[in-house]
This record gives structure tokens, C-alpha cells and sequence, in this order.
């Protein structure tokens, strides 16, 4: 195999613990196969339809999905396997090309995204990611997302005049109106000091006020 | 590969990524079958054919293919192709005389069936 050696050693103290549902048994049981060799990765069970797969990951303590969405109903069955395994991370492995609209909304509903096309070394790659807390998607949900966040920071003023303020930004204007300075609220809410300097900067801009002796009595509209 | 026994040689050809590094992994695993090389283009397979001799070809689904099978098997009358259809699902067994046999669902015990003569 050309592409690096799956079994290299566990960069963590650990084995990811991983279950792969996929139809398509050359995918299913060979992957099996070659991850089960791998020091990073344990394969702790194999389904090849999503029903059998929730009955298993009720019992297991999955900590990474790995799903061929071309060979199930993703948008029906990915809810059934999340529910049945909700602390686990979803990597969808794509064996089949699928239209750009599908690819997309499934991603929504998954950490990571990986084709055919990808090495055993990008699969290992992706699962550790989404392990870590990343999310590991396609070029194209890529661009979806950012158009997304485009939209939204569009739509909704979140930093400028008239702004609402945040949960945070309430906390310390509270504080604020109640006298404290930047170095007590700081230890108050175990902040650093230009953490709250931030903050009081953001809330006087959002009430539109100068001073912070006014957010007292520009508070209470929040 | 066993030293002094003959293996079955085995070549992959324009299969997706990552299946072709299951099957390079199935294969390299079993002593009696040796890899003998691994070809992105269907167009180069003849001249991989003639250098490498092996007697199993394990192949994607390609038009080009269905084209160099009847070739191939005119060349090479003990050669065997194995085509795995797009998804990895399915495979369909080409011998002398060319005939096409049904194999139905592949897995990796199949597959090794097939390198074997098995099937």
C-alpha cells in the first residue's frame, strides 16, 4: 500500500473507539480489517444497514461513527444512529458520488465527510479530527458554510450599534452599572483583564454610549 | 509471497483510492498471492500486462476495460479479470473463452475465492 502505514503509533494515550456501518462489504469488512490493525484506531463493531447499527451502538461506547451515506437513507437513518449513539462524532464515507445538494444537507448533520477518493491514511486522519473536535467537510460545504456565515453576519448586526448584547456582555454591563472596575470584574468572572476590556468596549458601542458611568441607566433596556 | 512456491499475481487497475488500498491490503496479507503492480490508466494496462504477467487483474468498472478485456484474454489466454463495479458492491469474473460470470456480492473472502480460482 503506497499510502503510509495505518498501524504507525498512537499519537494519544488511547484507542479512538470506532464502528463502521456500511453496505458495501468490501468497504465494511476491509476496512474493518485494516483499522483493526492500526494502533489509533479500535474498530469495536461492523453493520452493514443502520437498523443492525443501532441495536449495537446502544450497547457500545462509540466514540466515532464511520457511515456510508450512499448506501443509506442519510437523512432518515443519520438521526436514528446519532440518537442511538449520541455522544459519538459521525464521518460519513461517500463510496458513491452524490449530488452536491444531498452531499451538503448531509453534512449538516455530521462532523466529517470523506470520498472513495481519500487514502486509508486521510480516513485515519479524518476520524481523529472529528475526535479532536473538528470538522472535517468537503471543499464544497466548505464554501456553503462560509456563504452561510456570510448571510447571517448580513442579516443580524452582531458586534455593531443596536446590537443585542450577549449573555457574556450582560454579566459584566450588570457589573459595570454596579461600579466595579475592569480589574474586579475580572476576578470576579475569572476573566483576564483584556478579556473585560473587550467586552466594556463592545457594550459601550452596542448601547452607544461613551462613558461606562452610563451603562447603569442603559442597562436596564437589556 | 512463500519462497520457492509459486504465487498468484495479482494486478489492480483504475480502482477508486481507497478500495484499491483495501484490496492491495487483502491481497498483500495472503502468502500464496503476491501484488504485482498497480495501474490508474486502463489504456496502460496492456503494456502492465506484458511486463508484470500477472494472472489475476482486479479492475474498476470502465468502458475502456469492457474495450481491453477481449483483448487481453486474446493476448494472455490464462489471465482472469476481475471487475468490481463502481460501488465496490459487485463483481463480475472474465475468463477464457470470454465469458462474463455473475459473482454477486464481494467481500474480502470472496475476493481472495476469486485470486484462488476458486469461484
Amino acid at each position: 500500500m503506497d499510502a503510509g502505514d495505518p498501524s504507525a503509533a498512537p499519537t494519544g494515550d488511547r484507542k479512538i473507539r470506532i464502528f463502521i456501518c456500511a453496505a458495501i462489504r468490501l468497504y465494511c469488512d476491509g476496512l474493518a480489517q485494516i483499522l483493526a490493525s492500526s494502533n489509533r484506531l479500535e474498530v469495536v463493531g461492523t453493520a452493514a444497514a443502520p437498523a443492525e447499527a443501532t441495536d449495537q451502538l446502544r450497547r457500545l461506547d462509540v466514540e466515532v461513527l464511520l457511515v456510508d451515506i450512499a448506501a443509506v437513507d442519510v437523512f432518515s437513518a443519520l438521526p436514528r444512529l446519532r440518537a442511538a449513539a449520541p455522544e459519538a462524532k459521525v464521518v460519513a464515507l461517500a463510496v458513491r458520488e452524490l449530488p452536491d445538494e444531498v452531499i451538503i444537507r448531509a453534512e449538516a448533520g455530521m462532523e466529517g465527510y470523506v470520498t472513495c477518493d481519500a487514502s486509508i491514511v486521510d480516513l485515519i486522519s479524518a476520524v481523529e479530527g472529528v475526535h479532536r473536535g473538528e470538522l472535517i467537510c468537503s471543499p464544497r460545504m466548505a464554501g456553503e458554510l462560509v456563504r452561510h456565515i456570510g448571510r447571517l453576519a448580513a442579516s443580524q448586526p452582531s458586534t455593531g450599534a443596536n446590537a443585542p448584547l450577549t449573555t457574556r456582555q450582560r454579566e459584566i454591563a450588570a457589573l459595570v452599572g454596579d461600579g466595579l472596575s475592569n480589574k474586579d470584574i475580572a476576578q470576579r468572572l475569572s476573566l483576564s483583564l483584556s478579556t473585560v476590556k473587550n467586552h466594556v468596549h463592545a457594550i459601550l458601542e452596542k448601547l452607544q454610549i461613551s462613558h461606562r458611568t452610563e451603562v447603569r441607566q442603559a442597562v436596564p433596556r437589556y | 509471497m512463500i519462497a520457492g512456491v509459486s504465487c498468484i499475481r495479482v494486478l489492480l487497475v483504475d480502482l477508486p483510492r481507497m478500495l484499491r488500498e483495501i484490496v492491495a491490503t487483502i491481497v498483500g496479507a495472503e502468502p500464496d498471492l503476491e501484488l504485482v503492480g498497480e495501474v490508474a490508466n486502463p489504456e496502460a494496462l496492456v503494456a502492465h500486462t506484458e511486463r508484470t504477467r500477472p494472472d489475476l487483474v482486479i479492475a474498476g468498472s470502465d468502458p475502456a476495460l469492457a474495450r481491453l478485456t477481449y483483448q487481453l484474454l486474446d493476448d494472455f489466454p490464462r489471465l482472469r479479470i476481475l471487475e468490481v463495479d463502481v460501488d465496490g458492491d459487485r463483481g463480475f469474473l472474465y475468463e477464457l473463452y470470454p465469458q462474463r460470470k455473475k459473482l454477486g456480492e464481494l467481500s474480502p473472502e470472496s475476493l481472495l475465492a476469486v485470486a484462488r480460482g476458486q469461484s
